[in-house]
């Protein structure tokens, strides 16, 4: 029954789907602008893809990326949607205008309309700072109370995201490394700044319990699903004629299952906000405590916002001039290939210097300081001539320039006026070019082999005392003395030689027999064997796969190899407090941890979880690791055995009894 | 496929009363990282016993929101707080009405005792008043039992 109801509801969604696309496609055609139509069409094929994954995928990050691509293409063709919307009606608006009016308005003459030039708008370097309450830590006991956030900026028409990243307590500023360019942004653009955020809950170890699987799907799930269902079947906002409708006709998508990302904070920028330096904004906050997604920001975001019109970067006119300076012989005009652009006039002796690159023969600084008129006409030539005045030092120099012909004159002051618009608009930005680094190819999300020194492959928690950073330093000495020690031969074949001296464990020789013919994997085996203290140190061994070893056996050996060759993604994994690091070494003894290298290196309790999820896993081990390790406090020794307790004899469980009536700490047991 | 869980959870926690065992929903295939689970339920009902002064129901109990659920030996799940039975006392009124080591109990006469401290568990246990208590039980080894009944 439950199923009828559903496919029902689907079928309603995709006529009214078909009926959105049939009327954005008329509009379009009556515009005749078939480029946001395909624009349309593009993102609702990425929308489709999006919800697929979204759909499919069954790892987390993977459906908060998916969800993000979702929210992303919904908010581009909402706007795509309006700017159809705007367009018809601007159509409809002037047909009615020319209707009234009777006669064809012309132009108005240049100067009114003049418009300004566009120019490109980059924002880069964003830093949200983050105020985590003491309240948070205590609230939290050990678990990490991670939001997947990103931002969304809008100028116009142009959608840009950021890339994704995880935010718990640990860190204290969101940090987009992203540089977004807008590029065809007029002077009096909006640059709207969106952050939102997606609770996401930190991975369950195998096994969790109804209620919580209740709590988590009632609240991820069926408020948002209910309310996207319920916005289908309500019949008002299902007319197409009305405008506020259109916008919200287009329904973000079939209700996928998946993660779902409400605004947080958003703000917007403009001209006066552009600067060639970072600066600090207010951001408005939407969004309380009680929210799920709700992460505690300062309330503001620093940025590089820089704009670079197009006056400053592009040649706005160029062509054969004749200058002569006031003040000189009448005579001495000379002939020169100017080019205005930005605040210049380069003058160069001929066209080919430019193209060369040559310096300029001189250049003619226009600003707003300049003060440019057309003079009388020289009596010595038939054209007008242009002066240009400028203020160097105390001293005002002016230059007279004269073109070959009227047209060309006019063109030229058309350029020097279009200039000054340009400059009086963009303001700030045309006292100096402000620089844009254009965004770097994107760097794969694996950082596979990471070159380099000592430091780049420890990682170290701040909250590690030194005890644990000379721990981990004199475990990494071990570990290159030994690389040295191996010289130029792979270092797997020659510590097979070598044989070193390390303790072969029961589990390590039910694994890998350590006989001659076993030759690649006994001392990839061995490798690890005399280390248990680096491997029980999770992940911050995987993440530096740098070992040479690494390339060659691990190549052949999948299943074994694999989870150490991958290194951690996105999120830096989260090195084991000094206590945790103690009660592995002493709990576990060496074998445990090569059982599969993924084993996390507490908690046994867990089952052996699949190679291919490893990185998440070693992830959600470690996060557990460490809270276990945090609830656990003094416990710990006792609670990384398999279980904490066998199958008590009598006597010793009455003895446990009054030990437990003694010890408050322990686990009360009453009888009734 | 969203709409048939929410209404299957939804109907799941109505927790509908069947004479044996409560079917609290099933295995559906990835709605986020887990699926539902079975839980069986069992009601026993014990007549308390007069010892002298006292009303003993003859079996201890361990477990509470107060306690350190890492500690219990029965949990499956070491974060569950709830009230565990940890011993049955032989021949005793519990061990007749079928009570077992290891069980949950999740109410007791009606009362919840998912989210309760150890002493207010005791205490919903030890009414002095009451001569009969009725528990809500649940118990791997239950489960088990009934899956393979059903194969």
């Amino acid at each position: 029954m439950p199923m009828d109801r559903y496919a029902d509801m689907e079928d309603k969604l995709r006529i009214l789907e078909d009926l959105n696309m049939m009327y954005i496609r008329q509009i379009a055609l009556s515009l005749q602008d078939s480029d946001i139509q395909k624009k349309i069409d593009h993102e609702i094929r990425m929308r489709d893809g999006a919800c697929k994954l979204l759909a499919a995928c069954s790892q987390r990050d993977q459906a908060l990326e998916a969800a993000k691509s979702l929210l992303t293409c919904n908010t581009r063709i909402m706007a795509y949607m309006s700017e159809l919307q705007r367009m018809k009606e601007a159509q409809v608006m002037q047909r009615v205008a020319r209707r009234s009016d009777g006669t064809r308005s012309s132009d108005a003459g240049p100067m009114d309309d003049r418009l300004p030039c566009k120019g490109k708008v980059a924002i880069s370097d964003l830093r949200i700072p983050l105020m985590w309450k003491d309240t948070e830590y205590f609230k939290n006991k050990g678990e990490l109370h991670r939001c997947a956030v990103f931002c969304l900026l809008q100028v116009g028409g142009e959608i840009h995201d950021t890339d994704m990243v995880m935010v718990d307590r640990t860190l204290t500023d969101i940090c987009f490394d992203n540089t977004i360019v807008f590029s065809e942004a007029s002077p009096g653009f909006e640059l709207r700044v969106e952050l939102y955020s997606c609770c996401s809950e930190e991975d369950y170890s195998a096994g969790s319990a109804p209620r919580k699987l209740a709590s988590k799907l009632s609240s991820s799930l069926g408020r948002s699903a209910g309310k996207k269902l319920r916005v289908a079947m309500d019949p008002g906002a299902c007319s197409p004629t009305s405008n506020a409708g259109a916008a919200t006709l287009l329904l973000p998508g079939p209700a996928v299952a998946g993660p779902k990302y409400h605004l947080l904070a958003h703000t917007s920028l403009s001209l006066s906000h552009v600067q060639d330096s970072f600066r600090t904004h207010d951001l408005s906050i939407s969004g309380n405590e009680e929210c799920s997604y709700w992460v505690p920001l300062y309330g503001s975001v620093c940025c590089r916002l820089a704009a670079q019109p197009h006056c400053m970067t592009q040649q706005m006119m160029s062509g054969c001039l004749k200058v002569k300076q006031l003040g000189g012989d009448p005579q001495s005009w000379t002939n020169v290939y100017g080019v205005l652009k930005g605040t210049n006039l380069f003058c160069y002796h001929r066209q080919e210097d430019m193209e060369a690159n040559v310096e300029p023969a001189f250049t003619i600084a226009i600003n707003k300081e300049t003060r440019i008129r057309a003079s009388e006409k020289d009596p010595h030539s038939k054209a007008q001539s242009i002066c240009i005045s400028n203020q160097y030092g105390g001293e005002e120099v002016t230059h007279t320039l004269s073109a070959d012909s009227r047209e060309e004159t006019h063109r030229w002051m058309e350029a020097f006026w279009q200039q000054f618009c340009d400059m009086s608009q963009w303001k700030q930005c045309c006292d100096d070019l402000m620089k844009i680094e254009l965004p770097s190819p994107r760097k794969p999300a694996l950082v596979t082999s990471k070159q380099g020194s000592l430091y780049h492959e420890i990682v170290i928690d701040t909250s590690d005392d030194i005890s644990t950073v000379t721990d981990i330093l004199t475990q990494r000495m071990q570990e290159l003395e030994l690389r040295s020690q191996l010289g130029t031969s792979p270092p797997w074949m020659s510590l097979f030689e070598e044989s070193p001296g390390g303790p072969p464990t029961p589990r390590l020789a039910r694994h890998i027999p350590r006989s001659p013919h076993r030759l690649p994997h006994s001392p990839l085996s061995s490798l690890r064997c005399p280390w248990p203290g680096l491997l029980s140190s999770d992940a911050s061994l995987t993440s530096d796969s740098d070992s040479p070893c690494s390339t060659s056996p691990c190549s052949r050996l999948r299943g074994w190899a694999e989870p150490l060759s991958l290194s951690s993604p996105r999120f830096r994994p989260r090195t084991l407090s000094l206590d945790a690091k103690l009660s592995t070494l002493r709990g576990r003894g060496y074998g445990g941890v090569l059982q599969c290298s993924c084993q996390p290196p507490s908690s046994s309790s867990l089952a052996p979880i699949p190679a291919e999820c490893v990185p998440q896993a070693t992830l959600s081990c470690s996060s557990s690791t460490s809270s276990n390790s945090s609830s656990e406090g003094s416990h710990s020794p006792s609670s990384l055995d398999g279980t904490p307790f066998s199958r008590p004899s009598s006597a010793r469980r009455s003895l446990r009894n009054l030990r437990a009536k003694l010890d408050p700490r322990n686990w009360l047991q009453s009888q009734v | 496929m969203v709409c048939a869980v929410i209404l299957l959870l939804n109907f799941g926690y109505q927790t509908m009363e069947m004479p044996f065992c409560i079917l609290k929903g099933s295995s559906v295939h990835d709605v986020g990282d887990s699926a539902l689970h079975f839980t069986f339920y069992q009601r026993i009902e014990i007549c308390k016993l007069r010892q002298g002064e006292h009303l003993i129901l003859g079996f201890s109990i361990g477990g509470g929101i107060d306690q350190d659920p890492g500690q219990n030996p029965f949990s499956e799940d070491k974060s569950d707080k709830g009230i565990y039975v940890t011993r049955v006392t032989p021949g005793g009124p519990a061990e007749v009405a079928g009570l077992m080591m290891g069980d949950k109990v999740m109410q007791v006469n009606g009362w919840d005792m998912t989210m309760v401290t150890h002493d207010q568990a005791r205490k919903r246990l030890t009414k002095k008043n009451e001569d009969i208590v009725r528990l809500l039980v649940t118990r791997k080894s239950l489960e088990q039992a009934v899956r393979h009944s059903m194969m």
